[in-house]
């Protein structure tokens, strides 16, 4: 099994505006409370644009982003674009970009071509 | 941030610590309209300080971040069981709204008793109001991506010796689904499938009454 499983129950605590994770069912409105937020610095590299990754990849833009955005078909670049997305076909633009961001890797051998500078958010679906 | 399985998420996390780098899990809930108005619930699990450099992308997509622990699989399991739990709940709703359109019920007034006294989280309200409308739009959490996380629930439960048979059900009728040709259709459509079963035929209502 995985390594969580001695961890106590009250390790698990909310980072949201809410509180408690008891209460958040019905606080959605909180989450409007809390749109004050300064600017994100530095690049992030976004793999899985798909329904879910596209909306998420859009906010980071908003919020103050650079996001490179990696996309297997190449029509999928110009959409991306007009949103504020930087697009690429090459997925190791999502992990070598020179600066202190976060990315997100979905496979395990991509482990080995991040750097720990930067942040990497893989939002595919794969199916393991 | 992908719905993985925890064995999946370990061996990131693992593979990360080898070449020196932080990983965290951050699975998140909510559909893409949710995401795309900054409303997701981000579950996030991962080394204190890895989370706490990620917070602010968390802050930037979701409304609510859930820190679940320093074990990354941690907030895989969760995800992986909350999106088993939506998936038998479509499953009732689809069952107790074909029964309401056979006698002849009006399913949305139906739909609203129910959401307005016992029934009133956000899966009941959302896909419910998707059920009893019929309107199973293609292109949203299609029934393949569906039933990859309900396969991956399942292997989780078998694995921690937890049976599930409810899920179970759902995983056969999603199997139904993409037999049918619905691969492309939301997976509210488990509500398309119990309506078949039903002797029901597909009435969708105009896009909104």
């Amino acid at each position: 099994m995985f390594k969580g499983e001695t961890e106590s129950r009250s390790a698990f605590v909310s980072a949201g505006p809410s509180g408690s994770a008891a209460d958040g069912q019905d606080k959605q409105a909180a989450g409007s409370a809390s749109r004050a937020r300064k600017p994100l610095q530095g690049h992030i590299g976004f793999i899985g644009l798909g329904h879910m990754g596209t909306a998420i990849a859009a906010n980071l833009v908003a919020a103050g982003r650079e996001v490179i955005a990696y996309v297997r078909r190449a029509e999928q670049m110009e959409k991306l674009a007009a949103l504020g997305l930087k697009p690429t076909t090459d997925i190791t633009e999502c992990m070598t970009v020179n600066s202190s961001s976060p990315c997100c890797p979905t496979m395990p051998p991509f482990a080995r071509s991040y750097s720990a500078a930067r942040i990497s958010v893989p939002m595919g679906s794969p199916s393991v | 941030m992908s719905t993985i399985s925890t064995a999946a998420s370990s061996e990131l996390a693992s593979e990360h610590a080898r070449y020196g780098q932080g990983y965290v899990a951050a699975p998140v809930f909510g559909n893409p309209d949710a995401a795309k108005a900054r409303q997701l619930f981000v579950i996030a699990a991962g080394a204190p300080s890895d989370v706490e450099r990620c917070q602010p992308i968390f802050d930037a997509l979701g409304q609510q971040t859930f820190r679940v622990g320093s074990a990354p699989a941690t907030a895989n399991l969760i995800k992986l069981a909350g999106n088993a739990m939506s998936a038998a709940t479509l499953e009732i709703l689809g069952e107790v709204l074909a029964l309401a359109r056979k006698r002849g019920l009006d399913p949305q007034e139906f739909l609203a008793i129910l959401t307005g006294t016992m029934f009133g989280s956000r899966v009941h309200r959302i896909y419910g109001d998707k059920i009893a409308g019929q309107q199973y739009a293609v292109g949203g959490f299609v029934f393949p991506l569906a039933l990859k996380d309900i396969r991956l629930a399942l292997n989780e439960a078998e694995s921690a010796g937890v049976p599930m048979p409810s899920v179970s059900v759902v995983r056969d009728r999603l199997i139904t689904g993409i037999a049918r040709g619905y691969s492309e259709l939301d997976w509210s459509a488990l509500g398309l499938l119990a309506a078949e079963e039903a002797g029901l035929t597909f009435e969708p209502a105009d896009a909104h009454s």
